[in-house]
């Protein structure tokens, strides 16, 4: 249960409800309420709301919008770690996007943003091993912590599965012919107050068996170093320290259940369970 | 009907005609009004409101509360308000883990609407890249769900029973699978729901287990609660699923949770993630 304690629950009194075409699909922080106030084109405040103005009435207009706000806030440097890439805005996934934005503003304004992630798994039973990689230092969040073989934000305008087979090339330099041979596991959702706002995530996870011989490569720098570990030493990590960015740790417990190295003989089992699929804080459509 | 409302045809939110009991300061279960009122014939086992129901405080020991209750509902199966009575009883716990308060006939647990613990195997055989499961189908005289179709092996965890221990027994008797073999079998995760049945209140928890079996196994039932197998290609387990209410209520959402582990619905179908978070709604214990 200590992974589950890191985070303290989120007090959403402290944040607006962001809407856009009437849909709840965020959260911002009351703190930014000044900063909001400067863009009256484009956001509409309430007491417990703060609404994108109604004249923004489609996908390019309300993109448009929101790139020239966290443009300037990022000139004011408000918005940090700037990754050009660009975060769909929806209630779900799969829905059509409303608009889209950086994905770095995705935090402040406590999008529900997407990712893909991939165990690499070798062996079985007792001598099940894990591919296990540490975050670069420069990484915008979580540097220098300990992270999937692979995993990665899920952008605009390419399909999982697609996006899935190009991370394992880019992170860890597993061919496409390996790659799509991952499986589709299990989702994992996180609701966590970060530095910059409220991280909202839903994350696709996918067991892949990889050869023995096989040595993961990584090729974009955003990983430093891999290591192979035994899944006792995992169990005893996660028990034990705060190595593991917060997400990881939750497909790592995911895993751990659905593989049957946590059983009902542990007292926190039902709690460990429920943990791992909190439905997403949105007020109902 | 999607396998997202299949997942919602076995929950439950509105307790309207419900009132809570209690051994002490632990909420143990939910009384439909009219057995509540029933309960106001025995007031020296509980303590009746007209919000909530509170077991005497002078019931302060498991073998008192267990010899009290169960003069209750012997008395409850004599109006024929507990009905089936099995012979077997259930703990009745604050919460999982915890030491029993005390033990309760099966027949009467929904009736007191306290949470049941089972356990469901889904036992499957890996052909190359594909994967089957065994189906059961539920004898035509069973008391629930009469030829429904069925997880390979399922049972409640009766009292005194740990629940590898009960699937080891559940093994034996539902599919004539040896001990060594149930063994074998891995915990893959639980589920919890709360859901009328019957007029009553059902709060189950389902510890599931994955069992992985020879191609050239065969099950056989040996208690008379199954009438025949099945080994069913998933396609075919998802189109029964999706088309009919062939399966028992609460094994289609472990049959769910089975095909989304398996990787046979995959994330860039429509209604995945629905499907995927909407398990959750199985997995909150309280």
């Amino acid at each position: 249960m200590r992974q589950f304690r890191r985070y303290p629950p989120v007090d959403f009194a402290r944040y607006l409800k962001f809407i856009v075409a009437d849909q709840h699909v965020g959260w911002v922080r009351r703190t930014r309420m000044d900063h909001l106030a400067a863009f009256p084109k484009v956001f509409a405040i309430g007491n417990d709301r703060v609404a994108m103005q109604d004249g923004l009435a489609d996908f390019e207009s309300r993109s448009a919008a929101m790139a020239e706000v966290l443009a300037a806030w990022r000139e004011a440097g408000l918005v940090t770690g700037w990754r050009n890439e660009l975060f769909p805005v929806n209630r779900g996934f799969g829905q059509p996007p409303l608009l889209c934005m950086e994905r770095a503003g995705t935090p402040l304004f406590g999008i529900l943003s997407y990712g893909v992630n991939i165990n690499g798994l070798v062996g079985q039973g007792r001598d099940l091993h894990l591919w296990i990689g540490r975050r670069a230092a420069h990484k915008p969040v979580d540097p220098n912590m300990l992270d999937l073989v692979v995993g990665g934000g899920q952008p605009m305008g390419i399909t999982v599965w697609d996006n899935l087979v190009k991370e394992c090339w880019e992170e860890a330099g597993i061919e496409a012919e390996i790659a799509r041979q991952a499986k589709p596991v299990s989702l994992t959702t996180l609701t966590i107050e970060a530095g910059e706002g409220l991280r909202v995530g839903l994350q696709f996870n996918y067991d892949l068996h990889l050869p023995a011989d096989f040595m993961p490569n990584n090729m974009d720098g955003e990983v430093v170093a891999f290591q192979l570990m035994p899944v006792q030493s995992l169990i005893e990590n996660l028990l034990n320290t705060d190595e593991f960015s917060y997400d990881i740790a939750l497909v790592k417990i995911d895993l751990l259940i659905r593989h049957g190295y946590l059983g009902p003989d542990d007292p926190d089992y039902l709690d460990l369970v429920a943990g791992l699929r909190r439905p997403i804080a949105f007020d109902p459509l | 009907m999607s396998f997202l409302e299949r997942l919602h045809h076995c929950t439950i939110s509105d307790l309207t005609g419900f009132r809570p009991w209690s051994i002490g300061k632990a909420q143990i279960g939910w009384l439909r009004d009219d057995v509540a009122d029933t309960l106001r014939r025995y007031p020296s086992v509980f303590a009746v409101g007209d919000d909530a129901v509170v077991l005497q405080s002078h019931l302060a020991d498991f073998d008192h509360r267990t010899a009290a209750v169960g003069e209750v509902v012997r008395a409850l199966a004599e109006l024929g308000i507990v009905q089936g009575w099995r012979n077997e009883s259930f703990a009745v716990v604050a919460d999982y883990g915890q030491p029993p308060l005390l033990r309760l006939e099966r027949a009467a647990v929904p009736v007191f609407g306290v949470r049941a613990y089972g356990v469901h195997m889904n036992g499957y055989v890996r052909d190359g890249e594909r994967i089957k499961l065994w189906v059961g189908q539920r004898a035509p005289d069973r008391q629930i769900e009469p030829g429904k179709l069925d997880n390979l092996v399922a049972g409640g965890v009766p009292f005194g029973l740990d629940p590898m221990t009960n699937l080891v027994k559940e093994c034996a008797e539902e599919a004539g699978i040896e001990e060594a073999m149930a063994r074998r079998a891995i915990p893959v995760g639980a589920m919890s729901y709360r859901m009328l049945h019957q007029g009553f209140l059902r709060q189950d928890t389902l510890f599931l287990y994955d069992l992985e079996l020879p191609a050239d196994f065969l099950p056989t039932n040996i208690d008379g609660e199954i009438a025949s197998f099945r080994l069913m290609e998933l396609e075919e387990v998802a189109a029964i699923l999706s088309d009919s209410e062939a399966f028992k209520f609460n094994v289609a959402p472990v049959v769910i949770d089975f095909l989304v582990r398996h990787g046979y619905f995959k994330p860039d179908q429509p209604g995945y993630a629905d499907l995927a978070i909407g398990l959750s709604a199985f997995q909150t214990p309280r």
